[in-house]
């Protein structure tokens, strides 16, 4: 297997060894490698593991956190990294019985969503009727990873399967083998694993994408996300979501079990910084705030002094106190505390890659699209997309097809990429419309929305549509 | 007219006390009405109080309250809410300070146009509390712009004021006086006050800073100079 260009000149071909010397190197082969072990990771190999069809195949589950150590989570507050869970979602999670090892008591069901816009106050408000099963859960991150890694360990155990966790693995390259054209993931910790597919679940920077030159065109919004972990003082709300959608971005507010809570607020870089800069007690305040006042107020207390916090309490305390008194919309709970070093903020983008799928690559979640968090979708997305790749790939192996082939791959591009694009394309543009701050467009907007508000149909259609997964 | 008002009244509940809440079609009707007495009666003063207070609402006390909430003093006046009343203003003493001060000039003024700032009416018909004490403010604080501008209050002087009201801080009720007011003027008059006055009131107007932003009762013992410069305004020129 040599080239023969220069060959003519030599009179004995050059033999080339095509065994490795090196023999120290352990060599692994795998049917499916997938990187990345977050909800959207886990959930695929769960999917994989569960499918009657892709069950035997050989999978080995990469990452650099040690995952397992996540059997042990015992933890004492909520985390800040929640998510919500809607009903598609759940019903996938239950079919590959990773629902019921969830921690329960700390999945919180809501069933009303309350969104209004922080100019005129206008609500929409999003009601189920009682007793129904609730349109989504909000979830910690690391309930969801712990669900699904107990029932994948479980099913390990009892069938004695090939599913591999390599945790924590250090990733130094990936090349195509230089025979098979297979992707070879080169690790320091586990040697080098060949595989027939590799599966990017790794997240927004992830290095599978890299390694497939897959180009994702996007854009980075000027904002970021703040989040953190909440007490509310009474909670007389416990099943309703709230987002307000102010100028400088929306600022939403997610019920958990008890009197605790999350937030996230998109904001301004430099106010989020300033945000993070500041006091507990005060940030308290402000948070309250900005679910009551109006923009022009919150500006005059962003541009206050933040090292001595004195003044810019006792504005805080008057500005909420007034405006408590004459009230007239519907806001979250007063907030009481926030959990010390639980704020943190995060960059915000929309991006989508070109293609999920390449000879032997596929990427699914966050490696494949980024999204504003606004519609608390970016992970159910996610979540789909494993959905569908197991399909795709249980499919194939029925079918007799490499699961690494295009062939395979290429109905699970089909069926995810279109629906992602139009959930990405509206997310974008509500977070658009929701900051302009001119008058005129939110008269208009405020006019849309209380009409809206009223057409009940139209707003259970489309809670049927979001929550049947898009 | 109350009675009729209290009988058509909504089972809306008050917000504050003396607060009377009033459907859009009752505000419709009030606001015609009380334009029409004001024109033909102007000395009627409880008129133009009802014109303003009903028609600042949705959106022009709204405005105006958002310039009191960026602006230091504005928000300091909105937290203590101030009265301007005779008792809180201390009339005796205003009479003993320094005639260059603005309480002296103020006291001298309101002792010889036989006024008093007592009879403002209070608010009643702005839903918001917050608000109502905008336009309680507003309407108080019109004495000080007739003594800070050196303004008579005949009908030239008080159509001069309501002009660099009108022009600064943008309520209709300004607006409203400003535009059919001058109707009453005979034409020598109206000439005059065409040439100078509107132009002094725009003038001033955009310029100066916006007079409900002005804690007035802190500034009483400052020489009017200095409280004219602060604010960027101009006495009035004279009448003839």
């Amino acid at each position: 297997m040599m080239r023969m260009s220069n060959s003519a000149l030599r009179i004995y071909p050059k033999l080339t060894r095509l065994f490795a010397t090196q023999t120290s190197i352990p060599k692994s082969d795998y049917d499916i490698t997938i990187v990345g072990t977050g909800p959207v990771g886990l959930a695929l190999a769960a999917g994989l593991q569960t499918n009657p069809y892709t069950r035997s195949l050989k999978v080995a589950i990469l990452d650099n956190k040690n995952t397992l150590m996540i059997q042990d989570w015992n933890p004492t507050s909520y985390s800040n990294r929640c998510v919500s869970v809607m009903a598609r979602s759940r019903s996938f999670f239950e079919r590959i019985g990773a629902w019921e090892h969830m921690r329960q008591e700390r999945l919180q069901p809501f069933q009303h969503i309350y969104a209004y816009d922080g100019i005129t106050n206008s609500t929409v408000h999003f009601d189920q009727p009682k007793n129904t099963d609730p349109m989504a859960f909000m979830a910690e991150n690391v309930n969801l990873q712990y669900g699904l890694l107990r029932s994948i360990l479980k099913r390990k155990d009892i069938r004695q399967d090939n599913f591999d966790f390599l945790v924590p693995c250090n990733i130094e390259k990936i090349t195509r083998d230089e025979n098979t054209n297979a992707p070879s993931i080169h690790t320091s910790t586990h040697g080098v694993l060949r595989t027939r597919l590799l599966v990017g679940a790794d997240g927004r920077n992830s290095i599978v994408r890299q390694f497939a030159k897959i180009a994702m065109p996007g854009w980075a919004y000027p904002a970021h996300g703040v989040v953190g972990t909440l007490r509310v003082a009474q909670n007389n709300l416990p099943s309703v979501a709230f987002q307000r959608f102010l100028p400088t971005g929306p600022l939403a507010y997610l019920p958990l079990p008890g009197n605790n809570a999350t937030f996230v607020w998109s904001i301004y870089p430099e106010l989020a910084k300033k945000l993070l800069a500041l006091p507990d007690p005060t940030f308290v305040k402000f948070l309250n705030a900005a679910f009551l006042l109006d923009q022009v107020d919150l500006d005059y207390l962003f541009k206050m002094d933040i090292v001595e916090p004195n003044n810019l309490d006792k504005q805080l305390d008057w500005r909420i106190e007034t405006k408590r008194r004459s009230l007239s919309f519907d806001t979250p709970p007063q907030i009481s505390e926030i959990v010390p070093n639980s704020r943190a903020s995060f960059p915000l983008r929309m991006a989508h890659v070109d293609e999920y799928v390449k000879e032997s690559v596929a990427l699914c979640g966050d490696a494949a699209h980024n999204t504003h968090p606004l519609a608390g979708q970016g992970m159910n997305t996610g979540i789909q997309d494993a959905e569908a790749l197991t399909n795709a790939l249980s499919s194939a192996i029925q079918h007799g097809q490499d699961p690494g082939s295009i062939f395979s791959l290429q109905p699970y591009y089909r069926s995810r990429y279109f629906k992602n694009h139009v959930y990405l394309g509206v997310a974008d543009k509500f977070h658009k419309l929701y900051a302009l701050d001119n008058s005129v467009v939110s008269s208009v907007r405020s006019l849309g929305m209380s009409l809206f508000d009223r057409s009940s149909k139209v707003k259970q259609a489309i809670l049927s549509m979001v929550a049947k997964g898009i | 007219m109350n009675v009729i008002i209290h009988i058509v009244i909504l089972a809306k509940k008050p917000n504050y006390p003396g607060h009377v809440p009033l459907s859009p079609l009752q505000r419709i009707f009030l606001v015609a009405g009380s334009a029409i007495m004001g024109l033909k009666a102007p000395w009627r003063g409880d008129m133009i109080s009802i014109l303003g207070d009903s028609s600042g609402q949705p959106f022009f006390l709204r405005r105006l309250l958002k310039q009191m909430l960026s602006d230091e003093t504005g928000r300091q006046i909105l937290m203590e809410k101030p009265r301007i009343t005779s008792a809180s203003l201390n009339l005796p003493f205003l009479r003993t300070l320094p005639l260059n001060t603005l309480g002296r000039i103020y006291v001298d003024w309101i002792d010889r146009e036989h006024v008093s700032p007592d009879t403002r009416s209070p608010t009643r018909y702005v839903d918001d509390p917050e608000e109502a004490y905008v336009m309680q403010r507003y309407r108080e604080c019109h004495d000080f712009y007739h003594a800070l501008c050196h303004m008579p209050t005949n009908i030239e002087g008080e159509l001069a004021i309501k002009w660099l009201e009108f022009v600064n801080m943008g309520l209709p009720v300004g607006a409203l006086s400003a535009l059919f007011g001058p109707f009453r003027l005979n034409c020598n008059q109206a000439a005059l006050f065409r040439k100078i006055y509107i132009p002094w009131a725009v003038r001033n107007g955009l310029v100066a800073k916006t007079l409900i932003n002005v804690y007035w009762e802190k500034e009483l013992t400052r020489d009017i100079n200095e409280v004219r410069q602060k604010i960027r305004i101009e006495a009035a020129p004279p009448l003839h």
